[in-house]
């Protein structure tokens, strides 16, 4: 394989892993990688990076896929065959360089072709290849639409890189909702005050600013054996949350509840529900009670929620017949802003057997019905 | 078959790039990466390797740079120090939220234009005579967008925390880095002579749009390495003792790897081997740490729990493990 075409599967691979890369980009990646001296790996390395990478999130993915295809940088021969390959076709460029398009498009198809002999013995196999990767990201959006339960270990791996995306529709929802209105009434005094300078004609209006108020955003993670699926989202989407908002307090509960926020910072996405079991207290006998979860949280943080509070909620409302304590849930509602609750079960499933989230839901602003990835990404542009 | 490498894209780069690759073997490649390192830490900002070849490609390929990484970690130094080097005019626009046009790019000078109106007014000129006098560059208020662009010479253009802007105040910027041309109704297209070296600060508070990603080449700086810290500090605070200079980075590194509520930036660490050869200590001792703590955190619960955990041993002070939190 020639170093472009490596260079084109390590591509392939990085949007299959989901980050989304531009064909601009890779042609940016192309030229960068003609400037660099490719015997120094801090070089090759930096090219691809600096290029194809926009965002320090991927930076662990897109490592993985650079061991997998690059490890110790690309082989001896190759750069000194894609250099004269690309220097023979820029020869034949200039000499034609009188016409200034003219030449650019031969450098182009050029570096396109890179010898078309290769191309045409590559052709199935790029073919091939094409299919490949865009099966790959259907069976991504598929995936998204799959029920949680249904998920195999291998799946929920390829769905939880998703998971900053779905972060992101939450943050830019909040987001634009903050920045609707920005401006309060009219600040006479000001205005009048500047307009003396323009010999009193009213140039500028100067509006009062409101004063707005940054979210501090509040998510209890149910991380019980019976939504254990859902719970890798919802950790993992706590998780990135971190990333758009300044305060996020984050806490796990089966039947005790404890804050891991700081928890969440340390460690790596990977290890989320087996460091929450093991260094939080969240377990006390191990039969869900929301109604104990809710009590204590009301108790112990209570005095921390304040009217800019968001209070998100993950988790089936499966209460083991223990009282539901939904006024507990009330009086929160009564401190933060807003409660949403996002539900793991299909509609038609709610209140069935054990399951007290009707009880809830009406103490919160919206609860939804999250059965797939796809839902709960919808649900958060409905808030 | 081309449309295989999605290369139809690579028929629209200058020229130019290719002549001088030809040009240059690859030694050459190398020696010009550590030529551009050389020259940044002459200008007072250590760089290494990956940072020269990101400044390089820039610089060969003509592309802005966005520069993500915590607060205070150097991303504007990079700027200022790659003008410094270049020897370049640094025009800055800081953002902040609500940014507009009149502020970014330029603004008529109202209050100037309407002196003129009123100093004129009893010769009574033809109205087109006031409008043509008024609508001068002499009552244009360029901001950094428009200066870059009307710049004599080649600019480093310095857009600072580009994540507080709106997502309008973007777009505009987007439309702007793509073709360094700017249209006044009144005065008609200004051209950038020479397309200016953009660097584009963020924070990461909120997400950037794809569009402008895009455009960019990415660079992350990260806290540095004990030995990069060290030479940062000798170049910057050179007088102070080497063996106290060893000591601030150690401690200062070990403080990073704790949950704070601020971290100490590497701004911060050259203040306090500033204070410290200020106050002209020979070591830092616990006392002194307990003095000028302040320097480096900027939070009291902070300064209370690295207090609480900083001991002094051989080697100089040293954090004591702290107590495991949760139940286990």
């Amino acid at each position: 394989m020639s170093l472009q075409e490596k260079v084109y599967s390590f591509v392939q691979d990085l949007r299959a892993a989901g980050i989304a890369v531009s064909p601009d980009e890779l042609g940016y990646c192309y030229q960068a990688l003609l400037l660099v001296d490719w015997t120094v790996e801090d070089g090759f390395y930096t090219a691809l990076f600096a290029t194809l990478v926009k965002d320090v999130s991927h930076a662990v993915l897109f490592d993985q896929c650079y061991h997998r295809h690059f490890r110790g940088g690309p082989g001896p021969g190759e750069e000194d065959a894609f250099r004269r390959q690309v220097a023979e076709h820029l020869a034949q460029a200039w000499q034609g360089e009188g016409a200034g398009g003219a030449g650019r498009s031969c450098v182009g198809e050029g570096e396109a072709g890179q010898g078309e002999g290769a191309e045409g013995r590559n052709e199935k196999a790029g073919e091939r290849e094409r299919d490949d990767a865009s099966g790959r990201s259907d069976r991504l959006k598929n995936l998204a639409a799959k029920d949680f339960r249904y998920l195999s270990v291998a799946e929920m791996k390829a769905l939880e890189n998703l998971m900053p995306l779905v972060a992101r529709r939450l943050a830019s929802r909040m987001i634009k909702k903050r920045k609707k209105n920005r401006h309060g009434g009219l600040d006479f005094r000001q205005t009048f005050r500047h307009s003396l300078a323009a010999g009193g004609a009213p140039l500028e209006l100067i509006t009062r600013p409101k004063i707005r108020q940054k979210p501090i955003i509040f998510a209890l993670c149910d991380v019980s054996a019976s939504v254990w699926e859902f719970s890798n989202f919802s950790l993992g989407l706590v998780y990135s949350l971190e990333r758009f908002f300044r305060e996020v307090r984050s806490f796990a509960f089966v039947d005790e509840i404890d804050e891991i926020t700081s928890l969440l910072r340390r460690i790596r996405p990977e290890q989320l529900r087996r460091t929450v079991f093991n260094s939080a207290r969240v377990v006390n006998d191990g039969r869900t009670d929301y109604g104990h979860c809710l009590k204590s949280f009301l108790q112990r943080y209570g005095a921390e929620l304040s009217p800019r509070s968001y209070l998100l909620i993950f988790g089936d409302a499966r209460n083991n017949w223990y009282s539901s304590e939904s006024r507990a849930l009330a009086a929160l509602k009564g401190k933060v802003k807003r409660v949403y609750w996002f539900n793991p079960e299909p509609q038609d499933r709610w209140d069935s057997g054990d399951s007290v989230i009707s009880a809830y839901a009406a103490h919160c602003d919206r609860a939804f019905a999250c059965s797939n990835l796809r839902a709960l990404a919808d649900a958060f542009t409905r808030i | 078959m081309p449309e295989k490498y999605n290369n139809t894209r690579l028929l629209s780069y200058p020229l130019s790039v290719h002549r001088e690759f030809s040009k240059t073997g690859v030694v050459e490649l190398t020696e010009k990466i550590k030529q551009i390192r050389d020259e940044m830490l002459e200008a007072g900002f250590v760089c290494d390797y990956r940072i020269a070849t990101v400044l390089y490609l820039a610089e060969a390929m003509q592309k802005p740079v966005l520069i993500e990484g915590p607060a205070g970690v150097g991303k504007t130094a990079v700027a200022q120090a790659f003008s410094r080097a270049r020897g370049l005019e640094l025009i800055r626009l800081q953002c902040y939220e609500g940014i507009d046009e009149p502020r970014a790019l330029y603004e008529w000078n109202y209050k100037k234009q309407l002196l003129h109106i009123q100093a004129c007014a009893y010769r009574q000129p033809e109205l087109r005579e006031i409008e043509r006098e008024i609508f001068s560059e002499e009552y244009l208020l360029a901001r950094p967008l428009l200066r870059a662009i009307t710049a004599p010479a080649r600019a480093v253009l310095l857009i600072d925390e580009i994540d507080k802007v709106d997502f309008d105040f973007e777009a505009m910027l987007l439309e702007l880095l793509a073709e360094f041309q700017v249209t006044l109704p009144e005065l008609g297209t200004f051209k950038a002579r020479e397309i200016p070296h953009v660097f584009i600060t963020s924070n990461a508070t909120r997400e950037l749009s794809e569009a402008l990603k895009r455009r960019c080449l990415y660079l992350h700086l990260a806290f540095p390495a004990p030995d990069v810290e060290a030479r940062i500090l000798a170049l910057q605070v050179p007088d102070l003792a080497a063996a106290v200079r060893e000591k601030v980075v150690r401690l200062v590194q070990q403080i990073r790897k704790l949950d704070l509520k601020k971290p100490p930036s590497i701004a911060e660490s050259i203040d306090w081997a500033r204070a410290l050869f200020w106050l002209a200590r020979e070591d830092l001792d616990l006392e002194t740490f307990r003095e000028t703590a302040s320097v480096i955190l900027k939070y009291q619960e902070d300064i209370e729990r690295i207090r609480q955990s900083v001991g002094s041993g051989e080697e100089g002070l040293y954090l004591k493990p702290e107590p495991k939190q949760g139940w286990r």
